[in-house]
């Protein structure tokens, strides 16, 4: 058994060590989250969470340069653990007031029209939570499917699969909103 | 709408959800974290991770735990007959008494162990619901749910014994073979309520090794006690019942004489081998004694199947055997049973 002085130096340093990496991706990891989940209130909470489990399972790293991969799949889970646990929230109209800065949702000038960024957003706020994730790993953090599922810990068959039926949901979405145009 | 235009302007609502940087109080909360929150030892670690496996594994070694407890406490084994003591101080020697009713009559089925494991089916699928997240841990625990059902109901409802072939010997009472109601049959003459014997090999016929327990009294009728008769029954529950059962000294000598048999016990029996079983067999209070055949007012009490009840990991079942030669007993048509 460990003397008590060295286990406290062990623990201590332990900290030290978890702090900094945590520190380190904090700031992408609060940005991946508040995109996933769209509300940055609710992000900040997912980021917490997460970094507790980490903390709790702290001991269980062997390799602190996995860190990012390994709190980035905690990250995922925390945020699939919220999304799935949502209610169903009544519909929010999008109007061109709300679309401009309420809930972290600021639409850049990708999409011409306002019914069509309505239909996007709306086709994405459906989408199921895993689909929601790696639509966000592929298109925002530019991730292969290879990487998302390590990071989402399913086979590459499955990112595949639901990449294709999140990308035919938004391109149904945005042209029935340009038909109606 | 293009591919390279769908995932451009998927990219640009993504990237109008970018926040920027995490506020300070993230910070700060993060940072407090490994100070006010306790970590969790290597060991239970590992534990959380397992948990939703050992669960599942629990459950299932549970369930086994379960029923070879139950098989070993023989829950619902049939109670030794008046026949079969074996704690007498000769019990070696002591022969088959056929008319001692009861031994090698089995109790019905016991639905302890089934019930079991659907009770433990039940558990692992609340817990594999509520406990677990993983889809493949969830998908894990429908196979086991689904393989352990499968089991039950296979073990329980397909019949594991039957006859497959071997020895026909009738004993006591027996008159002749033919001129029955039924063709090839063994008639005997042993009058009212009378009894009979009458062996025949009993194969496993499963690909599991099984305990006969004994004999139903009655195995279509559904009632489950003595005096009961068969369905083939013509003077209703007092007509020709199985009261005994019993077996051979020796595997090898095929004699139904008193000296050569010994009173029933339960018997193991590999898949595909047979065991030589003893009925004893009482006739109803309308056998006729003598061989009157031209008798217009006689017909024959015919016994054709017995209900075999008997033992399959840990899992009682009962499977109905058409006897290779039925049993039949001439009897009065004309006679009044006693009310």
């Amino acid at each position: 058994m460990l003397a008590t002085g060295v286990r406290d130096r062990l623990v201590t340093r332990s900290a030290d060590e978890f702090s900094a990496l945590t520190e380190r991706h904090l700031d992408s990891a609060y940005r991946l989250a508040t995109v996933i989940l769209g509300d940055a209130m609710e992000a900040e909470d997912a980021v917490h969470d997460a970094a507790i489990s980490a903390w709790r399972g702290w001991s269980g790293l062997r390799d602190p340069d996995r860190f990012d991969a390994w709190f980035g799949r905690i990250l995922v889970n925390a945020c699939r653990d919220r999304l799935r646990s949502r209610r169903r929230r009544p519909v929010v109209e999008l109007t061109p007031e709300r679309i401009g800065g309420a809930d972290g949702l600021v639409l850049t000038d990708g999409i011409e029209s306002i019914a069509a960024r309505d239909a996007l957003a709306r086709a994405f706020a459906v989408l199921d939570a895993d689909e929601r994730i790696v639509v966000v790993l592929r298109f925002w953090l530019d991730l292969t499917v290879e990487a998302i599922a390590e990071r989402t810990g399913t086979p590459s068959g499955t990112v595949k699969s639901r990449l294709h039926h999140a990308l035919g949901r938004l391109r149904t979405a945005l042209t029935i909103a340009e038909n109606d145009r | 709408m293009t591919d390279d235009r769908l995932e451009a302007e998927v990219r640009s609502m993504l990237a109008g959800r970018d926040p920027g940087a995490a506020p300070a109080r993230l910070h700060h909360a993060v940072r407090e974290i490994p100070v006010t929150v306790g970590r969790s030892s290597p060991l239970v670690a590992t534990w959380r991770r397992l948990s939703p496996v050992a669960a599942g594994f629990g459950a299932v070694a549970l369930l086994a735990a379960l029923v070879v407890a139950v098989s070993l406490v023989g829950l619902g084994r049939p109670a030794p007959g008046p026949g079969a003591s074996s704690t007498a101080p000769d019990a070696s020697r002591v022969p088959f008494d056929p008319t001692a009713d009861g031994a090698g009559i089995a109790a019905a089925p016991n639905d302890v162990p089934a019930a079991l494991v659907i009770v433990a089916c039940g558990i692992l699928a609340v817990v594999a619901t509520v406990r677990t997240k993983s889809r493949r841990l969830r998908a894990a625990a429908s196979v086991v749910i689904g393989l352990a059902l499968i089991v039950v109901f296979t073990l329980r409802s397909v019949p594991m014994v039957g006859w497959a072939g071997g020895s026909v010997a009738p004993g006591l009472g027996i008159l002749d073979s033919t001129g029955g109601v039924v063709e090839d049959a063994y008639i005997f003459d042993v009058g009212p309520n009378g009894v009979l014997t009458y062996g025949f090999d009993l194969t496993n016929t499963g690909p599991l090794p099984i305990d006969i327990l004994g004999f139903a009294p009655d195995p279509d009728g559904g009632a489950w006690a003595l005096g009961m008769g068969p369905s083939q029954a013509s003077v209703g529950a007092a007509s020709i019942r199985v009261t005994a059962a019993g077996l051979l000294r020796d595997p090898s000598v095929y004699n139904l004489l008193p000296e050569d048999t010994r009173p029933w016990e339960r018997v193991h029996v590999a898949p595909r081998e047979q065991q030589f079983v003893i009925l004893a067999v009482r006739a109803g209070p309308c056998a006729l004694g003598r061989d009157n055949r031209a008798d217009s007012t006689r017909s024959d009490d015919v016994l054709e199947k017995i209900g075999v009840v008997y033992e399959v990991v840990g899992f009682q079942a009962m499977a109905v055997v058409t006897l290779p030669k039925p049993i039949a007993i001439p009897h009065n048509t004309n006679c009044q049973l006693p009310a």
